[in-house]
């Protein structure tokens, strides 16, 4: 794991949250993030690897509305809300690949998929190659990338 | 002119904020349809006519990339105005992607990009 790595994991991250949710980086905040909800994508390419996404249980209704550009008065659905941090994740992932490989590279990206509670992310053959916690106005999200490639070293930089 | 619209993408979310941003562009829309997969835009261009299609790249079952190489091939479509938007970053893809005379919007995107891409694709604006 390199801290280049966790540096640009963040950037894209806080990038994507504030593009696409309107949700902003504050201090950090050492409370308890309380209960959290996970997704996972895989990749296939030059190197291939998994990206998990997870976020407090309690600003996932606030993602989805924020990206829907709901009214006051409406509220996302449950599916709404899944499929919301589903797209998070998917232009996360979509965004770090050419930040971390060649821009060059074709990576081909899985759907996103949630994790049920109880669901650990399959990570058999993988490397932790970095992590970024962001701590954002409606709540905490953590990123971890877990990568390989054909030689089993993971190649980010 | 009201532009007849089909959305493909496998994320709901990620199509009603198209079709939210093109509202909020304040584009004429007519019929809007939305599809999850590429077979099932393909089924939906079958239907109706469509004036604009907005395609994502990464999806199950038919990809984006082979749906546009099959709407290309078809003389009916081949004209069609099309615009990626996806969260790709391979330039060898998106090269591969603007020689099949498509347009490429990058997620996430701002409702001044799709304004400015449909205006120029279809002399349609506010």
């Amino acid at each position: 794991m390199s801290e280049q790595t966790d540096i640009v994991l963040a950037r894209v991250a806080e990038e994507t949250f504030e593009a696409l949710t309107f949700m902003y980086p504050v201090g950090e905040d050492e409370s308890p993030a309380g209960a959290s909800v996970s997704a996972e994508v895989t990749y296939d390419g030059p190197s291939s690897g998994r990206l998990v996404l997870t976020v407090s249980q309690n600003m996932l209704p606030a993602v989805a509305t924020n990206m829907l550009g709901l009214e006051f008065d409406e509220v996302a659905t449950p599916d709404q809300q899944t499929d919301a941090l589903r797209e998070v994740l998917n232009v996360i992932c979509g965004n770090l690949l050419p930040a971390l490989y060649s821009q060059r590279d074709v990576f081909n990206v899985a759907a996103p998929q949630v994790l049920s509670p109880a669901q650990a992310p399959q990570v058999d053959g993988l490397q932790l190659a970095g992590t970024a916690k962001l701590y954002l106005d409606a709540g905490q999200a953590q990123v971890q990338l877990y990568a390989r490639s054909a030689d089993g070293q993971a190649k980010v930089a | 002119m009201a532009l007849n619209v089909l959305v493909v993408d496998d994320s709901a979310v990620a199509r009603a904020m198209i079709v939210k941003t093109l509202r909020v562009a304040q584009i004429p829309l007519g019929e809007v349809q939305q599809a999850a997969n590429g077979q099932e835009g393909l089924a939906a261009l079958e239907k109706n006519w469509m004036d604009l299609i907005f395609v994502d790249i990464n999806m199950p079952v038919m990809n984006g990339e082979e749906m546009i190489e099959l709407v290309r091939a078809n003389p009916a479509w081949a004209d069609l105005p099309i615009v990626v938007v996806s969260t790709e970053g391979s330039q060898t893809r998106i090269e591969r992607l603007l020689q099949q005379g498509v347009r490429f919007i990058h997620k996430p995107f701002t409702p001044e990009a799709v304004r400015e891409i449909v205006s120029q694709l279809t002399g349609v604006s506010q």
